[in-house]
C-alpha cells in the first residue's frame, strides 16, 4: 500500500515548486509579504485537498 | 495607565474564557471545530505573542519558514498523524510516551521517554513564566513573588478542576479562549501600530524600503536550522499529540485542522513584521519580546495593550495548565501506576486524580522557582532550546511507524545520547550560563550555549539518530518487539489474533474486572458494549475478544500502556500467548472488505483473487463450516446460511455449542464421532423434515482448521424412498394383473353359465337373476380389464397417439378410484359426451385422470361433487376437473409441478403425483393449468387440461 501518488507529489514539490517559490518569495526587489503569499497558496491547496478527500469519503 | 491596562486585560481574559466556555457547552459542530483549531493555535504558547517578534529581529524571514515548518505537521498529517490515528482506533494512547512504550515495549522505554519529555518541556514552561513576568514587570515594575503565587495558585485550581472533569475537554476551551485572544491581539496590535506610526500599510512599505529593513529581514542564513528544528518539534509537541491523537477528534475535525491551523498561523505570522518595524520606527526601549503590548501602550492604545497583555497571560496559563497535566499523566502512567497494586485502592479515580494534581503542581512550582534563577531572559532562546529538545523525540516517533528494525535498545540509547548532548550543550548553559571546554590535546575551545545553538541542536539530533541506528543494528530484537513493530507499521492493518480467553461470558469478565476497578468496571463494560453494539448476554468468543480489546483500549487511555497491560493480565488473561495464535481469518476478511479499496498493485490483485475464492466457497451448492482449533466457527458459507437460516455474520466466532437445535446436536455429535462421514442425518428444520450428509476433514496437524461439509440430501432420500415405494407398487400392480388375469377365466365361465341359464330357463325370477349375474360379471370384467390396462405403464410416442374417448378414460379412472376407497361413485360427475375424442393415449389419460381426480377427492372433505367437463376451444379441447375442496395452499402454488411438493400430511402423499401428471400431459402434447379457487367458485381447485381434438 505504498502511496506512490503522495511520493510523486512530494518529489515534484521538493524539486520544482519549492525552489521556484522560495526564490520568488525572497527576491531582493520583491515585497516583504511575498513569503506569506506562498504560504497562503499552500493553505488553499490543503483546503482543496481536504474538500476533495471529504467529497470522496462521503 | 498600567492599572487601566491590567483591568482591561482581566476583563478581556474573563470575557473570552466565558465566551469559549459557552461556545463549548452550547455550540454546535462549527463551534466545536473552531474551539479545536483555536486550542491548537494556542498550543504554541507565548511563542507567537512574544518570541517570534524577537526571532524576526534576529533571523528575518527565517522565522516565517520556521513557523511554516511548525504547521507542516498538519499539512503532512498523512505521513505521521494518520498512521498513529489509525492505530489509536485499537489502542488509545494518552500521550506520546504511551505510544513509544507500546511500540518499543518495556518500563525502561517509558521511563526514558517520559523523563526526556519532561526535561525538554522545562524550557517551554520557563518561557511561559518569563512571558508572564515580562508582562507583569512591564505593567507594575515591582516585586513579583505575589504575582507568581497568584499564577501558580490559578494554575493549580484550573488543573484540579480539569483533572476532576476530564482534562481534555475542560482545558480545550481555556486554550481556545487563549487562542482567540492571541489572534485578536496580534491583528489589532499590528493594525493600530501601523496606523499610528506609519499612517498606512503603503507608507510602512515605503519606510521598509527606505530604512533598509527589507534587506535586513530578507536574510535566510538560519532558515535551514530553524526549519528542521521547528518541524521536528511540532511532531513531538505534547499539545499537538494530545489534541490530534489522545482526544480522539473526528476525521472531519482532523481534516479541518489540516488547513485551518496553518491559516491561523499564517494570519498570526503576517502581523510579526509590522509589529517589529513599528517598534523599530518609534525606537521603543522595550525588549522585542514585549512589543505586542509595549507598542500599543507607547502609542496610547490601552484597550489594545490590555488585549495583548490578556492574550499573553491567558496563553501562558493555558499552556502551563495543559502541559503540566499532560506531563503529570505521563509520569503517573510511566512511573507510578505500573508499580502499584491498584486493586488495593478503594477510590481509584480519586487516588489517581490526587496524584495527578500533586505531580502537576510540583512541576509548576519547580518551573516557577527555576524561572526566577535562570540566567537566560530571552523567550526566543528558551523556545529554541525547548524545540531542539523536543526534536529528540521525533526520530523515535518516525521509527515507530516507518522503521520496523529499530528496537528498544536503539531508541533508549538514542534518546539518552541525544538528550545528554542537548543538556550539556544547550539546556544547562541556558539555566546556569554559557561555558567553554577545551578537550585535552586539541587547540579548539568548544563554547556551549546559545551562541552555537544551531550546531549543538544538530549535533544532539545526529548523536540520537546515530546511537539509535547502531544499537538497533547490533542489538537483538525479541519476538514481542517484532510483533509490535509490525503492528505499528504505517501500512499495517491490525487483526487481533484468535486468542482464547479465560472467561466465557460478559458477566464473568465484569466480575473479574470489578475486583480491580470496583464500580468503574460496570461503566467500562457498559461503554465497551455500547461501542461494539453487543448484548450483555454475549458468549461468542470472537465477540468477547472484541470486548476485551475495547476494554484494553479504554484502560490504556486511562492508565497508560504498562498499567493497562498489567490490569488485563490480572483480570482478563489470555489462555495462550498472543503470538502463538493464528490470526482471526474472519476479521481479516471483514477488514479487507472495508479497506480493500486502499490496496494497490499486487496486493490489490491478491485481494481480487481472495474475493474470487470467497465467492466460489460461498456459492458452492454445499454447506461449508471451518472450525478453528478452539472450536470457533471461522467460516460459514452462504449455502450453510440457507440451510440453517443463520447468517454468517451472526455465527462467526461462535462455538458449535452456541448453535440452535437441531444443528448444535447434529454437528456436535458428528464431531465427536471417529468416522469422517455420515449420510442421511434426519433433522427437523423449520418444521420440515430434511436429510443431510455430513463430512469432515482429517486435520493434517494440530494447527489445522477443521472443515465440515454439510450436504442437503433430502431430494435423493425422497427419490430413493419413492423408488422403493414405486417398486412395491409395481410388484403389487404385477400381482394385481396376474390375479386379474386369473380371475378373468372363472368370471368368463360364470358369464357363460349365466347366459346358458338365461337361455335355458323360462322362469322369470331365474332369468332376472341370470341377468344380474351377467351384469355383475360384466362389471368384474371391466374392473379386471382396467387393472390390466393400468398395469401396462409404457412410454408412448407421439406418432402412436390415437383418438381416445375422454368419457371412457374418465369413467375408467372413476371406476378404479371407487375400488380404492369406500367412496360413492356418485361423487364424481362426468359431464362429457362419450363421442368426444382427443388425440391421446388411453392408458396415460386414465393415469392423468386417476391422479387429478384422486387429488380432488383428497381435497374434498364433504360430499360436494367433483365435476369433469369439456369445452371445445378451436382445434383444442379443454377438459376441466373441478372440486369444491380446500384448494391449493399459497406457498406451494408456484411449485406444484415440482417433485416432492405436497400439501398433504407426511405419509399421505409423496408429492410426485402432479409432477407425474405434468410429465404425462407434456408427453401427450397437451398442457395443464391449475386454478385455485376453482373457476366460477370461491373455493376448491380446477385442473384444466388441453389436448388436440379428434376432428373425425
Amino acid at each position: 500500500m505504498f502511496n506512490y501518488r503522495l511520493v510523486a507529489v512530494l518529489i515534484f514539490l521538493s524539486s520544482v515548486v519549492v525552489p521556484l517559490a522560495s526564490r520568488w518569495a525572497v527576491e531582493p526587489e520583491g515585497s516583504w509579504f511575498r513569503p506569506f503569499v506562498v504560504w497562503a497558496l499552500i493553505v488553499f491547496a490543503a483546503y482543496i485537498l481536504q474538500r476533495h478527500r471529504k467529497f470522496n469519503e462521503s | 495607565m498600567s492599572l487601566d491596562i491590567a483591568i482591561i486585560a482581566i476583563g478581556f481574559a474573563l470575557a473570552s474564557t466565558l465566551g469559549a466556555y459557552l461556545l463549548a457547552a452550547y455550540g454546535g459542530a462549527i463551534s466545536q471545530n473552531l474551539i479545536l483549531v483555536l486550542a491548537l493555535f494556542a498550543g504554541t504558547g507565548v511563542l507567537l505573542a512574544t518570541g517570534t517578534i524577537e526571532m524576526a529581529g534576529r533571523y528575518g524571514f527565517s522565522v516565517v519558514l520556521a513557523l511554516f515548518a511548525f504547521t507542516m505537521v498538519f499539512l503532512f498529517s498523512p505521513l505521521l498523524f494518520y498512521p498513529i490515528r489509525r492505530l489509536n482506533e485499537i489502542i488509545r494512547f494518552a500521550s506520546l510516551v504511551d505510544f513509544l512504550t507500546f511500540r518499543f515495549r518495556g518500563k525502561v522505554v517509558a521511563a526514558v521517554a517520559c523523563s526526556s519529555l519532561i526535561i525538554v518541556s522545562i524550557p517551554l514552561f520557563l518561557a511561559q513564566f518569563l512571558a508572564l513576568s515580562s508582562a507583569y514587570e512591564f505593567l507594575f515594575d515591582s516585586n513579583q513573588w505575589l504575582f507568581r503565587l497568584v499564577i501558580v495558585s490559578t494554575i493549580v485550581i484550573i488543573n484540579w478542576n480539569a483533572i476532576k472533569q476530564g482534562m481534555a475537554r475542560s482545558l480545550r476551551w481555556v486554550m481556545a479562549a487563549a487562542g482567540f485572544l492571541l489572534l485578536s491581539a496580534l491583528v489589532t496590535s499590528a493594525l493600530v501600530s501601523v496606523e499610528s506610526i506609519f499612517g498606512s500599510v503603503g507608507e510602512m512599505n515605503q519606510w521598509v524600503v527606505s530604512s533598509g529593513q527589507r534587506l535586513i529581514v530578507q536574510r535566510m542564513d538560519s532558515s535551514y536550522s530553524l526549519f528542521v528544528i521547528f518541524l521536528a518539534a511540532s511532531f513531538a509537541l505534547p499539545v499537538n499529540f494530545s489534541i490530534v491523537i489522545s482526544e480522539h477528534i473526528s476525521d472531519n475535525q482532523f481534516g479541518i485542522s489540516a488547513w485551518a491551523y496553518p491559516l491561523l498561523m499564517l494570519v498570526a505570522s503576517i502581523t510579526i513584521f509590522p509589529l517589529l518595524w513599528s517598534g523599530i520606527a518609534v525606537q521603543s526601549a522595550s525588549p522585542l519580546q514585549n512589543y505586542l503590548f509595549a507598542i500599543p501602550t507607547l502609542i496610547q492604545h490601552p484597550v489594545v495593550a490590555g488585549l495583548s497583555v490578556a492574550s499573553v497571560v491567558l496563553v501562558a496559563i493555558g499552556l502551563l495548565c495543559n502541559m503540566s497535566t499532560m506531563l503529570a499523566k505521563m509520569v503517573l502512567n510511566s512511573f507510578v501506576l505500573p508499580t502499584k497494586a491498584l486493586h488495593q485502592q478503594t477510590h481509584l479515580n480519586r487516588w489517581i486524580n490526587l496524584r495527578l494534581l500533586v505531580i502537576s503542581a510540583g512541576l509548576i512550582v519547580l518551573c516557577a522557582v527555576l524561572s526566577n534563577i535562570i540566567k537566560a531572559r530571552s523567550i526566543t532562546d528558551l523556545y529554541l532550546v525547548g524545540f531542539s529538545g523536543l526534536a529528540q523525540l521525533t526520530p523515535a516517533m518516525l521509527a515507530a511507524i516507518y522503521l520496523p528494525k529499530i528496537n528498544r535498545n536503539g531508541v533508549i540509547a538514542g534518546l539518552l545520547g541525544g538528550i545528554s548532548v542537548w543538556l550539556v550543550t544547550l539546556a544547562l548553559p541556558m539555566l546556569f550560563g554559557d561555558w567553554s571546554w577545551q578537550p585535552p590535546g586539541l587547540d579548539r575551545v568548544f563554547t556551549f550555549g546559545m551562541e552555537n545553538w544551531q550546531a549543538w541542536a544538530f549535533e544532539a539530533l545526529m548523536v540520537n539518530i546515530l546511537l539509535c541506528t547502531i544499537f538497533s543494528i547490533l542489538g537483538p530484537m525479541d519476538k514481542e518487539q517484532q510483533s509490535f513493530a509490525r503492528l505499528c507499521m504505517v501500512d499495517n492493518i491490525y487483526i487481533p489474533a484468535r486468542v482464547q480467553l479465560s472467561h466465557n461470558s460478559v458477566e464473568q469478565m465484569l466480575v473479574s474486572l470489578r475486583r480491580l476497578l470496583g464500580s468503574e468496571a460496570d461503566r467500562e463494560i457498559e461503554r465497551a458494549l455500547n461501542k461494539l453494539d453487543l448484548e450483555p448476554s454475549e458468549t461468542r468468543p470472537a465477540a468477547l475478544r472484541k470486548l476485551r480489546d475495547s476494554l484494553y483500549s479504554s484502560l490504556t487511555l486511562n492508565f497508560g500502556v504498562l498499567a493497562a497491560y498489567q490490569m488485563m493480565e490480572e483480570t482478563l488473561p489470555l489462555l495462550t500467548p498472543t503470538r502463538a495464535e493464528p490470526d482471526d481469518i474472519y476479521l481479516i476478511e471483514s477488514v479487507l472488505a472495508i479497506e480493500g479499496d486502499r490496496l494497490t498493485g499486487i496486493a490489490s490483485e491478491l485481494n481480487k483473487l481472495r474475493m474470487h475464492h470467497r465467492e466460489i466457497l460461498d456459492n458452492l451448492p454445499i454447506g461449508i463450516i471451518a472450525l478453528g482449533q478452539s472450536g470457533e466457527i471461522i467460516k460459514w458459507n452462504s449455502t450453510m446460511a440457507r440451510y440453517t437460516g443463520i447468517d454468517g455474520e451472526t455465527v462467526a466466532g461462535s462455538l458449535i455449542g452456541d448453535l440452535p437445535e437441531p444443528w448444535h446436536s447434529a454437528i456436535g455429535e458428528f464431531l465427536q464421532e471417529a468416522s469422517t462421514g455420515k449420510d442421511n442425518v434426519e433433522l427437523e428444520v423449520a418444521g420440515k423434515t430434511q436429510w443431510f450428509g455430513l463430512q469432515k476433514s482429517t486435520a493434517m496437524s494440530a494447527d489445522d482448521d477443521l472443515i465440515l461439509l454439510v450436504e442437503d440430501q433430502t431430494k435423493s432420500v425422497m427419490l430413493v424412498r419413492n423408488y422403493i415405494n414405486n417398486e412395491r407398487l409395481a410388484s403389487v400392480g404385477r400381482l394385481a394383473a396376474g390375479v386379474a388375469h386369473e380371475i378373468g377365466n372363472p368370471v368368463t365361465g360364470i358369464a357363460c353359465i349365466a347366459q346358458n341359464l338365461q337361455h335355458e330357463t323360462e322362469a322369470a325370477e331365474i332369468e332376472t337373476s341370470a341377468e344380474l349375474i351377467l351384469s355383475q360379471t360384466d362389471r368384474i370384467s371391466t374392473i379386471v380389464q382396467s387393472l390390466i390396462n393400468f398395469s401396462r405403464g409404457e412410454q408412448t410416442y407421439h406418432d402412436q397417439l390415437q383418438p381416445v374417448s375422454v368419457s371412457f378414460a374418465a369413467e375408467e379412472a372413476i371406476q378404479i378410484l371407487s375400488l380404492a376407497k369406500e367412496q360413492p361413485k356418485e361423487q364424481f360427475v362426468c359431464r362429457v359426451d362419450p363421442d368426444i375424442q382427443i388425440i391421446s393415449d388411453h392408458r396415460q389419460l386414465v393415469q392423468i385422470f386417476l391422479n387429478l381426480l384422486g387429488n380432488a377427492r383428497d381435497a374434498t372433505t364433504d360430499e360436494s361433487p367433483i365435476e369433469i367437463s369439456c369445452h371445445p376451444d378451436g382445434k383444442k379441447l379443454r377438459i376441466m376437473i373441478s372440486d369444491q375442496g380446500s384448494g391449493i395452499a399459497e406457498p406451494i402454488k408456484n411449485q406444484l409441478f415440482e417433485p416432492f411438493v405436497t400439501s398433504k400430511e407426511p405419509g399421505q402423499g409423496t408429492g410426485l403425483g402432479l409432477w407425474m401428471v405434468f410429465n404425462l400431459v407434456k408427453n401427450l402434447g397437451g398442457e395443464i393449468n391449475l386454478s385455485s379457487p376453482a373457476i366460477n367458485s370461491d373455493r376448491g381447485t380446477t385442473a384444466e387440461l388441453s389436448f388436440d381434438r379428434d376432428e373425425n
